[in-house]
């Protein structure tokens, strides 16, 4: 089984704008972590910009660093 | 010349002229020091993720500029430090 591809390489997206509420959710758990490679599928590049971007973003109060949710 | 943003949020319950006047004097802060203002994107009021200083709202402004004087950032990071009135705040160079 062949590795998925990097979607982000696919769509031709170079630069993650950490300013992009909406594009960053799809990369957090219901916790609000921050999804693993093997969640996310990204190659290392991305993944990297991905977990800067998030970081940036919690620290303006656009993502939450922890999210409560009840079981 | 170095391409820079910076994000701040500001008190929502202050007046908008009071508001306004904030973002004005970031500017102007900005184009004494050396910098050219590119794009000033104002979000309005929108939810905090999380509470900041008692508020659960705050006023978002992001504001592009450029600058040969590397010395910008540093001082308009202090520049925020010591303004009562901006909750929360970064700069980050934009390029590469």
């Amino acid at each position: 089984m062949a590795r998925k591809k990097c979607r982000l390489d696919k769509q031709g997206i170079k630069k993650i704008d950490w300013k992009d509420v909406e594009f960053l959710s799809q990369f957090i758990t219901p916790r609000g972590k921050i999804m693993s490679r093997r969640q996310t599928g990204l190659c290392a590049y991305h993944q990297r910009q991905l977990a800067r971007a998030i970081k940036r973003a919690r620290i303006m109060a656009l993502l939450p660093f922890v999210k409560d949710y009840y079981l | 010349m170095r391409a820079y943003e910076t994000m701040f949020i500001i008190d929502p319950h202050l007046d908008e002229s009071v508001r306004k006047e904030t973002i004005d004097k970031v500017k102007e802060f900005i184009s004494q020091n050396g910098g050219t203002v590119k794009k000033v994107d104002d979000w309005g009021i929108r939810e905090l993720a999380y509470e900041i200083k008692k508020r659960n709202e705050g006023h978002y402004v992001v504001i592009e500029f450029e600058t040969e004087n590397n010395q910008l950032a540093l001082k308009l990071r202090d520049y925020f430090r010591f303004e009562p009135n901006i909750l929360r705040s970064i700069v980050v160079r934009e390029d590469e």
